[in-house]
């Protein structure tokens, strides 16, 4: 294996990338990712347990994604009247108790997914993490490893920048793959998975917004009032908002779900923010990430670990 | 570092590369936050990971109940008792549902505002990897990976989340207490007092919630006070920690080898910092 004993720059081979493909890397990434020296987002420790796997980094590879988009295209001024036709998957509703019907009373209420932000979000990421593959693919790279992903607002809230970084590396000895494969793990930690017997298929993210249209139950309880008839007790359960909160990360869990077949979320992150767009209109968002991985043997089994007092 | 030699590591790696799908459909999608290290943890003592699951809650407060007022605020206790515990239900049902025994590695989050309490649980339901459906209900523990691993070693089991939580009024000091207290250096009792209190009703009911689970005891307790930020009036003491009982072998002693690194501290990079 050359991998250890040859960590300088990575053959000229490697480095011509797709031929004769079409690439939408710029002209300037393109002739720095060409160069002879490597460049890595890998620390030392890191590096060092690249090439001791035969990997090779061959360069830092970026994408980047700028997004605009309007979070309150679904206006709560049509609220208690009619329903916003917009609305995505409904995932619950709740009836008001009182039985009365008036246009300043929240005569009923729902939770419902918004696919057009969910789709938004995922147009910004996937164009981020394509533009960063092309780069990869541009050096001839198997794999990207150790990508960390932002998300931050540019400029104004309804501007998000979205910015994936990878090492790319390249794996002596074996095929080059159609699609590099990506993690966000690097270093001693991949090669602990490889070594279990799973392979990093891709990373996956996936985020989902619940939009929570309060019934008045919901708005009273959350107001700390009670209502006039008795209907509303307080120290009662907000229940629409406790769905809210279950139904976003279950949801977001249901979509990574999907994309993973047989196939397991390792090292999953989430994230979840709950924000008031106006009166008795909130969104419960949740951002799930991971990195897919399939098991390609079936791991030793371990012997149980020695448990130790260390002196220092 | 690895322990495997590089040559089979690397052996290994290109396997898979070359055979990309070789072995799909013999693994079972999954879901877990746990890190590599984790899992491999949980292999080596007999147990998997299964999926990703959560439980949360929210419970109303009456309006004004932190205000003014003695004693016990009776209502945020009750509040957050019940918010914790319906939290608790959901989460232990949903690790049901997947085939899980429990979980572990579960992030507590509770936060009190003046109208709400709101309690939101995640963690990842793991099973023993030869093993049929659950028998009875899963627990639920916050306890990591590694803090599992160790208890199961030493022969205990996790039983549930041990949780209490209590929140007093510090009485106000009289106007000319205050004015005469102004320019001395004393203990202000009433704090103190209330700190106690709350103190001795949330550790008293943490235990009674873990006996109510057939549990021994509670390891891993979590405790946090101080004034509410909306209401420094009022002191809040909260505490929780997995409740445990002795396995069928009961404890077993882990006589621990004694180690003497000699590897120099690493300085380590943090590639996020590339982000500026």
């Amino acid at each position: 294996m050359s991998g250890a004993d040859a960590p300088g720059p990575p053959e000229a081979s490697l480095r011509a990338g797709p031929q004769g493909e079409h690439s939408d890397v710029p002209e300037e990434a393109d002739r720095r990712l060409r160069s002879p020296a490597f460049s890595s987002g890998l620390s030392v420790p890191d590096f060092a347990a690249c090439l001791h796997m035969g990997m090779r980094p061959v360069g830092l590879v970026q994408g980047f994604c700028v997004m605009r988009w309007s979070w309150y295209a679904s206006s709560s001024a049509l609220y208690g009247t009619s329903r916003y036709q917009g609305m995505g998957n409904v995932l619950s509703s709740y009836a008001c108790p009182h039985g009365y019907m008036s246009s300043d009373h929240r005569s009923w209420g729902q939770n419902f997914e918004q696919p057009q932000m969910t789709a938004a979000w995922r147009q910004g990421y996937m164009s981020a993490y394509q533009r960063m593959l092309e780069e990869a693919a541009e050096v001839g790279a198997h794999g990207v490893v150790g990508v960390v992903d932002t998300t931050s607002q540019l400029i104004d809230a309804s501007i998000q920048e979205f910015h994936l970084l990878g090492t790319a590396v390249v794996v002596d000895g074996a095929p080059t793959p159609q699609t590099p494969w990506t993690t966000y793990l690097a270093g001693q930690r991949l090669a602990k998975l490889i070594e279990a017997g799973f392979m990093p298929v891709n990373v996956v993210a996936a985020n989902v917004s619940v939009r929570v249209w309060e019934v008045c139950v919901t708005e009273t309880l959350l107001r700390g009032t009670t209502d006039m008839y008795g209907m509303v007790r307080q120290g009662d359960e907000v229940v629409q908002l406790s769905e809210a909160q279950m139904q976003a990360r279950r949801v977001a869990r249901d979509h990574i779900r999907q994309v993973l077949g047989h196939d397991a979320l390792h090292g999953a992150r989430m994230q979840v923010g709950e924000r008031e767009l106006g009166e008795g209109d909130r969104e419960v968002s949740c951002t799930l990430r991971g990195t897919r991985v399939h098991q390609f043997k079936d791991a030793a089994s371990l012997a149980a670990p020695v448990p130790t007092v260390r002196l220092s | 570092m690895s322990t495997t030699d590089p040559e089979s590591l690397h052996a290994a790696l290109v396997e898979a590369m070359r055979h990309p799908g070789a072995t799909q459909g013999a693994g079972r999608g999954s879901t877990s936050d746990l890190s590599v290290d984790e899992i491999l943890l949980l292999h080596s003592v007999g147990w998997e990971p299964v999926d990703l699951v959560c439980g949360a809650a929210v419970r109303s407060i009456w309006m004004g109940v932190w205000n003014w007022g003695v004693g016990e605020i009776g209502v945020a206790s009750t509040a957050h008792a019940l918010a914790v515990s319906a939290a608790v239900q959901r989460i232990g049902r949903e690790c049901a549902g997947v085939g899980g025994h429990g979980v572990v590695g579960m992030s507590v989050e509770i936060s009190v505002s003046p109208h709400h309490v709101d309690a939101v649980l995640v963690g990842t339901a793991v099973r023993p990897r030869q093993s049929g459906p659950p028998r009875g209900r899963p627990f639920v523990s916050d306890l990591s990976t590694r803090d599992f691993a160790l208890l199961h070693q030493a022969g205990w089991d996790p039983r549930g989340l041990a949780f209490g939580a209590s929140f007093v009024h510090a009485p106000r000091r009289r106007a000319m207490t205050a004015v005469q207290q102004k320019s001395q250096n004393v203990e202000l009792t009433n704090f103190t007092e209330a700190l106690y209190a709350a103190r001795e009703s949330a550790m008293e009911r943490m235990q009674a919630s873990a006996l109510e689970i057939g549990a021994k005891g509670v390891v891993d307790v979590q405790i946090h006070e101080g004034p509410m930020h909306f209401a420094r009036h009022a002191i809040g003491f909260t505490a929780w920690g997995t409740a445990v009982v002795p396995g069928p072998a009961g404890h077993q002693y882990l006589r621990p080898r004694v180690v003497l690194p000699l590897d120099d501290k690493v300085v380590q990079f943090d590639a996020r910092s590339l982000n500026g």
